[in-house]
C-alpha cells in the first residue's frame, strides 16, 4: 500500500526524469538514453530461456549471415560509385577502382569474400536448423522463407558473377546460360550487352528489394516461435537479453567481420583477363557452389543434371518439414545416439558410392551420349535404391523418422559436396579426370 | 423439434465442404493471379518484333567476295561470331561459331581438319556435322547470299538443324538464295 503511494507520488513528482531515461528498469534507475542498444533491445525480447545463450545451439551462423548481408551490401554500394555496366567498360572501371583508388582493393575483397562465405555460412545455418529439429510446429513456413532467401543469395552470387566481364565470368556464365537452350523454349542465351545490363540491375536493385523483404520477414517469424528452438522441458533459467544475448551477438558479429576484413587486407579479389568472346578458355568452369551439377552434366543428360535433379532437391527441401514426423519437437544435435551414428554412416557412404560411381563412368564412358530418357532411368533407380537404404537403415539401427530423413539429408549433402570437389580439383582440361589440382 | 435438429445438423454438414471449396478457389485464383504476373514480368523483357530496315541491315555482313576464298578454306569473322566455309565443290556454307553443347567458342584445326571445342572435346567437320559427342546437334547454320559474286551473312537468324541438307549450301552461280532461312 505503502509502495503503491510512494509509486504514484514519484509518477507525478520525477516526469521529467523519467522521461529522459528511455531504457528504466527497477535494476538500471539511471540508464541513459541510448538509441542503438535501444533499437537492438527493442529489436529482441526483454528475456530470453537461458539455454538460449549456448553458442553450440546454433554457432550464431544466421547472425552471421544478416552480417555478410550487410558488408556486401556496403562494400557492393562503395562500388557502384566507379563500376560501369558496359563490355567495353565494365573490366576496367573494376581494374581502376582496384589500383586507383585508396581502399579500391580492399573494398572489392571484402565483397568478394563475404559472398563467398555467405554462401557457405548460410548454407551451414540451414544444417543447423535442420539438424537441431527446429522446423516443426509454427517454424515450418519459415524454413521456406529461408530457403527463399537462399535461393536469393544464389541468385545474387550468380548475377554478380558475370560483372568482372573478365575470362573467367563470361565464360561461366556462358556455359551456364546455355543449359537453357536444351528446354523445348526456343531462345539464343549467348551473352551480350543487353545480358549484362539484366544482371547488373538484378543483382544491384531487384535482389536488394527481395532481400529487404523478405530478411525482416524472417526475423519477425522467429520472434513469433518465441526465439530460437530448444530441446528438452526445462530451457534454463531466463535471462537478460542485455547484457547477455546482445553481448555474445557482438562477439559473433564481430568475429565474422574480422575474417572477412583479415582476408581481404591479405588477399586480392581474382581479376582475370577481359572477357574475349572469341577465345574459350580449357577448362571453363562454373561458379564453385553449381560445380556439383556441373559433375552431373558430365554423367547426365543436360535437362536432368541442371534443371530436375536441382528442381527436385529443392522441392524436397520444401517439403522437409511438412513430413509426417514421428518427434515434432526441436532436439538436440542429430537427436540422439542412433540419429549421429547412422549419420556417420550416411557421410561415408554418401561420398564413397559418388566417387565410386565418378571412377566406374570415367574408366568405362557408360554416359557417354546418354539420352534423357536413360538419364531419366537413371535417375529414378537412384532415387529407388536411396528409398532402400532408408528403409533398411531405419530398421537397423531403430531410427524414428526424424533420424532417417537426416540420414538421407546427411547422404545428399555428402554427395553433392564429393560431386563438387571432384569437379572442383580433379578435372582439367577437356573436364578430363586430372591428378588433382590445387 | 427433432426435425429442426436433423436439419440444423444437416445444413452443419453442407457448410464444411462449401467453405474448403471456396478456399480451393481462392487458392487457384491466387495462383492464377501470381502466373499472370510471373508471363507479364517476363514479357517485359521481350521487344515487339519490328523488322524496321535499319535492324535487318545491321544483322548483316559482307563477307567478302567469292574469289577471296579458296576451296576448301575456313575463315573465321570474330565480329559475326562465325565461320565462313567455301566447300570443295564451290559451295558455301556460314556456321555459327558456338559449340552446339554449352556455348564455347569453337576453334578450326586445319591439320585435324575439325572444329574441336577446348571445353569437353566435341568435334565437327567441315560441315559443321558431329564427329564427336558430347555436341547434341550439328553446328546452327546463318542464312548465306551471293549477289554479283559478294557474299552476305546474315547473322541475325541462326538456324538450328539436325542433319545436313544440301540445300544449305549456297553456290556462287545459283539464281535462288540458298538455305532454310530465306
Amino acid at each position: 500500500m505503502n509502495q503503491e503511494e510512494t509509486g504514484q507520488s514519484q509518477n507525478r513528482k520525477n516526469l521529467d526524469q523519467r522521461s529522459r531515461n528511455n531504457w528504466v528498469s527497477p535494476s538500471n534507475p539511471s540508464r541513459k538514453n541510448l538509441s542503438f542498444i535501444n533499437f537492438l533491445t527493442h529489436l529482441h525480447p526483454r528475456k530470453i530461456p537461458g539455454n538460449a545463450l549456448d553458442i553450440t545451439r546454433t554457432f550464431g551462423l544466421g547472425g552471421m549471415s544478416l552480417i555478410l548481408i550487410l558488408m556486401l551490401a556496403f562494400s557492393g554500394s562503395a562500388m557502384l560509385f566507379f563500376y560501369r555496366p558496359l563490355p567495353e567498360f565494365a573490366h576496367n572501371s573494376i581494374s581502376q577502382f582496384q589500383d586507383v583508388y585508396i581502399f579500391g582493393s580492399f573494398i572489392r575483397s571484402i565483397h568478394y569474400f563475404s559472398a563467398n562465405l555467405l554462401v557457405i555460412i548460410s548454407s551451414a545455418h540451414l544444417f543447423r536448423v535442420f539438424f537441431t529439429q527446429s522446423f516443426h510446429g509454427i517454424r515450418k513456413f519459415n524454413w521456406i522463407i529461408g530457403l527463399t532467401i537462399l535461393v536469393f543469395i544464389l541468385l545474387s552470387c550468380f548475377t554478380g558473377y558475370l560483372l568482372p566481364w573478365d575470362q573467367t565470368a563470361y565464360w561461366a556464365i556462358t556455359i551456364c546460360l546455355a543449359m537453357f537452350e536444351y528446354l523445348p523454349v526456343p531462345m539464343d542465351t549467348g551473352i551480350t550487352a543487353t545480358t549484362l545490363q539484366v544482371f547488373f540491375t538484378l543483382h544491384t536493385t531487384v535482389i536488394p528489394i527481395c532481400f529487404l523483404a523478405f530478411l525482416p520477414l524472417h526475423f519477425w517469424k522467429i520472434r513469433k516461435a518465441k526465439g530460437i528452438a530448444l530441446p528438452g522441458r526445462d530451457k534454463g533459467v531466463l535471462a537478460k537479453t542485455m547484457p547477455s544475448l546482445l553481448l555474445r551477438e557482438l562477439v559473433a558479429a564481430l568475429s565474422i567481420i574480422a575474417l572477412v576484413m583479415m582476408l581481404s587486407a591479405i588477399f586480392k579479389a581474382p581479376l582475370g583477363e577481359m572477357a574475349n568472346p572469341g577465345l574459350s578458355p580449357n577448362p571453363a568452369k562454373a561458379p564453385w557452389y553449381f560445380l556439383g551439377f556441373q559433375e552431373l552434366l558430365l554423367h547426365f543428360h543436360p535437362v536432368v543434371a541442371a534443371f530436375l535433379v536441382p528442381g527436385i532437391l529443392l522441392v524436397l527441401a520444401g517439403f522437409l518439414p511438412y513430413k509426417k514426423y514421428d518427434s515434432q519437437v526441436p532436439a538436440p544435435w542429430f537427436s540422439s545416439k542412433q540419429g549421429k551414428k547412422s549419420g556417420i554412416i550416411s557421410l561415408v557412404l554418401g561420398s564413397l558410392i559418388t566417387l565410386a560411381l565418378i571412377l566406374l563412368d570415367d574408366f568405362s564412358q557408360l554416359t557417354a551420349d546418354i539420352t534423357l530418357a536413360a538419364s531419366l532411368i537413371l535417375v529414378f533407380i537412384l532415387m529407388g535404391l536411396t528409398l532402400v537404404y532408408y528403409k533398411v537403415l531405419k530398421k537397423k539401427y531403430r531410427l524414428s523418422n526424424n533420424e532417417g530423413v537426416q540420414a538421407i539429408v546427411i547422404l545428399t549433402i555428402s554427395s553433392y559436396l564429393t560431386l563438387t570437389m571432384i569437379c572442383s580439383w580433379f578435372r582439367g582440361e577437356g573436364m578430363k579426370l586430372a591428378g588433382g589440382i590445387f | 423439434m427433432t426435425a429442426d435438429k436433423k436439419s440444423a445438423s444437416q445444413s452443419q454438414e453442407h457448410k464444411i465442404p462449401k467453405r474448403s471449396f471456396l478456399k480451393i478457389l481462392w487458392a487457384s485464383l491466387g495462383f492464377l493471379a501470381m502466373a499472370e504476373i510471373f508471363v507479364v514480368c517476363l514479357s517485359f523483357f521481350l521487344p515487339y518484333k519490328k523488322k524496321s530496315k535499319k535492324a535487318s541491315a545491321d544483322k548483316i555482313i559482307t563477307a567478302g567476295s567469292v574469289d577471296n576464298f579458296k576451296p576448301g578454306s575456313v575463315t573465321a569473322f570474330t565480329r559475326g561470331f562465325f565461320y565462313l566455309v567455301h566447300l570443295n565443290d564451290g559451295g558455301f556454307m556460314a556456321f555459327s561459331s558456338r559449340c552446339t553443347h554449352l556455348g564455347c567458342t569453337l576453334p578450326w584445326d586445319d591439320t585435324a581438319e575439325q572444329f574441336i571445342c577446348p571445353c569437353h572435346a566435341s568435334k565437327f567437320d567441315i560441315r559443321g556435322l558431329v564427329v564427336n559427342s558430347p555436341a547434341p546437334r550439328p553446328l546452327d547454320i546463318l542464312p548465306v547470299k551471293i549477289e554479283n559474286r559478294m557474299i552476305q551473312v546474315d547473322i541475325g537468324h541462326k538456324i538450328k538443324r539436325k542433319d545436313f541438307n544440301p540445300g544449305d549450301v549456297v553456290y556462287p552461280d545459283q539464281v535462288k538464295t540458298g538455305g532454310r532461312g530465306t
